[in-house]
């Protein structure tokens, strides 16, 4: 009987000392650390940055970089919350990505560029950003903030420039798309333009086809990601990623308008106590941090190079996945 | 080159083999959590159930409730645990949110089958402890519980084999283990990777099940074994 209650315990205990024989978990030491063999970057001044797989700026990426848990945020400048700041990308590693509308150039007439030109034309990333929020945290309606701000910059003022025509807005399946498509839509409408609006369509790989096939009219696209779309190659350079953007959806028969200064790209996020703590305002700053610190972001970001690849690369920054 | 090509190529690598997303690491982390979740179940569940199954009360209350963590997938349980602990670590760099998801998952087979185990313990087997001037306790540790260990134990490994099939989820909130593979094989679409992870799971699910099925057999006492043991006829001296 000894033998056996003995025997039970141990069996008991078992899955207990599976863990607790794991004193010396740690294996992170500096040679782990990817070095960034063939950068032309200066070294980083000794800090590591420890990356932690999350999502793609999603909640799991607020909510640490909120709680304390990470220092840095993989994040999109127009989705961020009220503390956080956007550390500015110095040396041009992600392309740009303002706003724009294109549209066909066989709807998008000279009546109709001059209708759309204005409405993008004073939009700020901030601005999207509180947008954002309002629809992300408070559940407002895309519909109703973009009446608001058309409002507010005096866009809706009644006209009949559009008497007869008929367009039909588009967009992709995310709130911000809504919102900005429901911009143009309303202003079109407000011209005298018979709109109908056809959203959430799915992501760029169902849009853009759409507006080439002629299911749409009228669409709002990023500049960086529409010209890798059509096979160019954006830079940070916006007036060259246009140019080419330009070059490329002309013989499509599409129409690209001006862009707003409204970008929405991949970025790295602090909050304020950290940028304060480290003086923080530039990419280019985090190379001078001499402690360590950890960084949140898409599980593919480690083989990304809007992403550490990139922050390596350009930046000379030593990350440890 | 074919799937299952390009899936042994990902075994093949060396680099597989070696350094903190290797696969000896990942497998180190993916029982530590299970080991983990599977031993504060026990630390948990078993007390408390092996002594409701030995008062015979309370059963029906004890393995509904346990049953809640069966009830609510295990991926719900996370996400809610992550809007409420988001990424910290509880120990060892284990992220609370995914040990309490997978202690839940643990808790169901283990209260089960220790209540069952020991209300349904022979009633000749419970007077007799008493009559030899046990206490309850006594009764309960000495003879009840050697009694119902293949029962017990049984509902350890059903648990174990659930918690290591579901450890992979904790990778979604930045824990290490084989789930790593399957997360970051599908954000970088890379099939042959989330394959091999999965294969990686199975194959150490099946190695707890042989594992403890070893263990079963050891707890349990050699007196329940030869009464299971079918009559055989006596063999001449």
């Amino acid at each position: 009987m000894t033998r056996t209650r003995t025997r039970l315990a141990a069996v008991a205990l078992a899955a207990a000392l599976v863990a607790a024989a794991c004193g010396d978990d740690d294996d992170g030491d500096a040679s782990a650390t990817t070095a960034a063999a063939d950068t032309t970057a200066a070294p980083s001044g000794g800090g590591t940055i420890t990356f932690k797989p999350l999502d793609a700026a999603g909640p799991l990426t607020a909510a640490a970089l909120n709680n304390g848990d990470i220092d840095l945020a993989a994040v999109f400048t127009s989705f961020v919350e009220e503390g956080w700041v956007v550390l500015e990308d110095d040396k041009g590693l992600q392309p740009v990505q303002n706003l724009v509308v294109v549209g066909r150039s066989d709807k998008v007439d000279d009546a109709v560029a001059d209708v759309l030109g204005p409405v993008l034309a004073p939009l700020t990333t901030d601005e999207l950003a509180e947008m954002n929020r309002r629809i992300g945290n408070d559940k407002a309606d895309p519909a109703d903030v973009a009446t608001e701000w058309l409002e507010g910059q005096d866009l809706l003022a009644e006209g009949t420039s559009l008497d007869g025509v008929s367009l039909t807005v588009g967009s992709a399946n995310f709130s911000e798309q809504e919102l900005v498509a429901s911009m143009v839509s309303q202003v079109l409408a407000a011209n005298g333009a018979d709109v109908s609006e056809k959203f959430k369509l799915g992501s760029r790989e169902v849009v853009a086809p759409a507006l080439e096939a002629g299911e749409i009219d009228v669409y709002v696209e990023y500049v960086g990601a529409y010209l890798n779309f059509l096979g160019g190659t954006p830079s940070g350079d916006l007036d060259q990623s246009l140019a080419d953007l330009r070059a490329a959806a002309e013989p499509k028969g599409i129409v690209v308008l001006d862009p707003a200064p409204a970008e929405d790209k991949d970025g790295l996020a602090v909050l304020q106590e950290t940028a304060d703590t480290y003086s923080l305002t530039t990419i280019s700053d985090l190379a001078s941090v001499t402690d360590d610190l950890v960084m949140g972001g898409p599980p593919e970001c480690p083989e990304r190079d809007f992403c550490i690849l990139g922050y390596e690369r350009v930046y000379g920054l030593s990350f440890e996945v | 080159m074919s799937f299952h090509g390009d899936v042994a190529d990902w075994f093949a690598d060396p680099a597989r083999w070696s350094g903190p997303s290797g696969v000896p690491n990942r497998l180190w982390e993916h029982l530590l959590i299970s080991g983990m979740a599977v031993g504060v179940a026990v630390v948990v569940g078993l007390p408390v159930a092996a002594w409701l199954g030995h008062q015979r009360r309370f059963g029906t209350l004890a393995m509904n409730v346990s049953n809640v963590g069966r009830a609510i997938p295990s991926f719900a349980l996370l996400v809610l645990g992550a809007q409420l602990w988001g990424i910290s670590e509880l120990v060892w760099g284990l992220p609370t949110a995914a040990l309490v998801a997978l202690v839940l998952l643990a808790l169901p087979p283990i209260v089960t089958n220790t209540y069952v185990g020991l209300a349904e313990v022979d009633d000749g087997i419970r007077d007799a402890a008493r009559g030899m001037g046990m206490t309850s306790l006594q009764a309960l540790w000495r003879a009840e519980l050697p009694v119902a260990a293949p029962m017990v134990m049984n509902g350890v490994r059903v648990a174990t084999l659930q918690v290591i099939a579901t450890a992979g989820l904790a990778a979604v909130v930045a824990f290490g283990g084989l789930g790593r593979y399957i997360v970051d094989g599908i954000a970088t679409r890379r099939f042959p990777q989330v394959f091999a992870g999965a294969v990686l799971v199975a194959g150490l699910a099946l190695a707890a099940e042989l594992v403890l099925s070893g263990l079963q057999r050891v707890a349990t006492p050699k007196g329940v074994r030869l009464a299971r043991r079918p009559i055989r006829k006596e063999t001449p001296a």
